[in-house]
């Protein structure tokens, strides 16, 4: 009896140092080795006994063995999810989510190693504990490399933001995490085999689906909820031009009649060359004033994709918070491209980006022009620059005139320009400015991989 | 002597036009003619194939009402058969799209032609303008190389002496050519490329074909070549040939 108990206890440290462990690789912590040891020892001194007891003395207990197995694991478990949690101290939820799933994975590899165990397997057992243990650790070696690999930490922060889905996918992995006790659990209900795993296999999938869902739906969420706040300030910047202008013509068309009725006079008195010294000086006053302002409508008026008309506009006027001088034509309208929207307003963003980039460290201005022509559109992002920039270095990953921890954004748009058969860029540097050309052919996409 | 050709579908101002050039071309004794002066742009283009001479002059109507083609389009069409005109711009939009035309036409200037009065003092100002540009650069570039190769719908040339290597694209039948201060990236292939080429220039890998003169350094026991600033391959296969060559040529240093 003693010397299961300890045999037993002996093999369950290793359990719970391996949940501890899997639990900590999945939150992406690096928690010293003693503490584990220690959490895990804590952890085995108060589940053990019980544990063991229960399931040597199942017939004193009013529930069937099954019911009765299944909550003990369950507890087992709840224990391991406090020992992480105040080991790790992060939310709890997020430690219920991550520990119910190593419990998860610990309790399959567990009964991988069944396989391995020549005879009935028995709790105190110290031949077949050994071997189970064995290969435990060296399976887990493994899926620890693996988790590593995949960095689930990142899927559960980025993708649970609200308590309420924590909570949902806490449930969902505790439910998952007991998936093993479930054919035992049901065969009292569904007496025909086939049946039994069909139904559990249903439930499994069901509650794997959920799960899924409740991630993706988050995301979902956040990402449209983000797009369409970017789109209104964008919609608002445009209506704030229009504004402008139309305060603008207002303005002037009360100057007019006060400069025309001078002119009048003017005339009546044969002043001539007062009159053209001041018509010169009032059409130069409208170019400067009203006529740029109209200029940049008239060109935005050709741009038919919202999305990309809505960039520009957010792109020209940060450029104008900047003081940087910039200038837009587009000659023929835009009313589709062959390339997926989203990737063509990262690529035209990177550029403008750039090109800011470049003018703001010594002075200039930036052109913008989009050219959409037999069955081709064409951008052309220039700026001023001194002197050229080094063509071959600037594609290259981390490359940057501006420190570490930057440069990735022409690596970026190479990367996806390079998708498309469809697509060529060209950069080019010739009488003190730097052109980059982004050139999309054809009426539709081939995003077929590079052969 | 300078071939002119006009196009305008507005025919009071194309008159206008021609009145003030032929006024130009006697006052100041340009060697120059009018050889055509229609509405039509199909009209200048049969006429711009039936005549021989290149870099001819163009004044042509921004604006034009033709059903195929208007100002961009057609100058875009005069591109590909006379590189290296001279496209000048009439319009009567102020706020016209020059950047592009300049961009992608190499137009060389406009005029706006809703001041007659000034129509006069632009064309001249133009025509001398013209003239000084040819004569500064039939002076200084004797025998000019071009390589010249469709980017898209336009045409590009890039001197000779300025390209450093073609590359193959990670895109399939794409190339991207490093030259001095730009980079260019074309559909083609590198077999048809090194057949175009004088022997200034070598494939020297299946993915590389580069100008002998801008090597800078050949690795030997790696196999690369360093060019342009870029680390080139160099395939096994070539490697004597390439060191033949240069050696013969007397351009390599050795290291």
């Amino acid at each position: 009896m003693l010397t299961g108990l300890i045999v037993y206890m002996t093999a369950s440290f290793f359990t719970e140092a391996v949940i501890h462990y899997l639990s900590f690789l999945i939150l992406n912590l690096r928690v010293s080795k003693p503490r584990i040891l220690l959490g895990s020892l804590a952890v085995d001194l108060i589940v053990c006994p019980i544990i063991y007891f229960a399931s040597s003395y199942y017939h004193i207990f009013p529930v069937p063995a099954g019911i009765l197995s299944y909550l003990l694991d369950m507890f087992g478990m709840f224990i391991n999810i406090l020992s992480v949690y105040l080991i790790s101290r992060q939310d709890f939820w997020n430690t219920a989510i991550s520990t119910s799933f190593s419990f998860f994975i610990y309790y399959q590899t567990f009964l991988i190693t069944f396989l391995f165990i020549p005879e009935q397997y028995a709790l105190g057992s110290s031949a077949n504990q050994a071997i189970s243990v064995l290969l435990l650790l060296f399976f887990t070696y493994f899926i620890g490399k693996i988790i590593r690999r995949l960095n689930p930490s990142f899927l559960i922060v980025r993708c649970l933001k609200e308590k309420k889905q924590k909570r949902i996918a806490a449930g969902i992995g505790i439910f998952i995490a007991g998936s093993s006790h479930y054919p035992l659990l049901l065969s009292g209900i569904v007496q025909e085999y086939n049946q039994l795993m069909a139904v559990i296999g249903l439930f499994l999938l069901f509650f794997f689906s959920l799960l899924f869902h409740y991630i993706t739906k988050s995301i979902l969420q956040s990402e449209t909820e983000k797009a369409q706040q970017q789109m209104i300030a964008q919609q608002n910047t445009y209506i704030k031009t229009l504004e402008e202008i139309q305060k603008d013509v207002r303005l002037y068309r009360h100057d007019f009649k006060n400069i025309m009725s001078g002119m009048y006079l003017d005339v009546k008195n044969g002043k001539t060359d007062v009159l053209e010294s001041y018509m010169k000086h009032m059409l130069q006053d409208f170019d400067q004033n009203i006529g740029s302002k109209i200029q940049l409508a008239n060109q935005m008026v050709h741009l038919e994709i919202v999305e990309l008309k809505s960039l520009l506009m957010t792109k020209l006027a940060y450029l104008h918070s900047l003081k940087i001088p910039c200038h837009l034509e587009v000659l023929y309208p835009v009313q589709a491209c062959s390339m997926r929207t989203p990737d063509l307003l990262r690529c035209i963003g990177i550029l403008i980006d750039n090109a800011a980039e470049a003018v703001q460290k010594d002075s200039g201005d930036i052109d913008i022009m989009i050219t959409a022509a037999k069955d081709e559109t064409v951008f052309i992002i220039s700026n001023t620059a001194h002197e050229s920039p080094n063509l071959s270095m600037i594609w290259k990953k981390g490359y940057s005139t501006k420190g570490k921890n930057r440069g990735l954004g022409l690596y970026s748009y190479q990367q996806i320009t390079n998708q498309y058969q469809n697509i060529t860029c060209a950069a080019s540097w010739r009488n003190q400015r730097f052109y980059q050309e982004l050139r999309i052919g054809g009426t539709s996409y081939d995003t077929n991989p590079a052969v | 002597m300078i071939q002119i050709l006009l196009c305008d579908d507005d025919h009071q101002i194309r008159a206008e036009i021609e009145k003030q050039i032929n006024n130009q071309i006697l006052i100041c004794q340009y060697d120059m003619q009018i050889a055509e002066s229609t509405a039509s742009p199909s009209v200048l283009l049969n006429h711009l194939k039936q005549i021989k001479q290149r870099q001819n002059l163009y004044f042509l109507d921004v604006e034009l009402k033709d059903p195929e083609y208007d100002g961009f389009l057609l100058g875009q069409e005069i591109r590909l058969t006379d590189p290296e005109g001279i496209i000048v711009y009439v319009t009567s939009f102020r706020d016209l799209a020059y950047k592009t035309f300049q961009y992608h036409v190499e137009a060389f200037d406009y005029i706006v032609k809703d001041q007659p009065d000034k129509l006069s003092s632009s064309i001249a100002r133009c025509l001398r303008d013209i003239l000084d540009r040819m004569s500064s650069q039939s002076a200084s570039l004797p025998g000019f190389q071009y390589f010249t190769f469709k980017a898209g719908n336009s045409l590009r040339s890039v001197p000779v002496d300025d390209i450093c290597f073609f590359e193959t694209s990670p895109k399939a039948h794409h190339v991207i050519l490093h030259g001095k201060n730009q980079r260019i990236e074309f559909l083609g292939s590198l077999n048809d490329i090194a057949q175009r080429l004088n022997d200034r220039f070598m494939k020297i890998h299946r993915s590389y074909i580069v100008a002998l003169d801008k090597i800078d350094e050949i690795n030997l026991k790696h196999n690369t070549v360093r060019a342009g600033g870029e680390i080139l391959s160099l395939s096994r296969k070539e490697k004597s040939k390439l060191l033949e060559r240069m050696n013969t040529e007397g351009t390599f240093r050795k290291p």
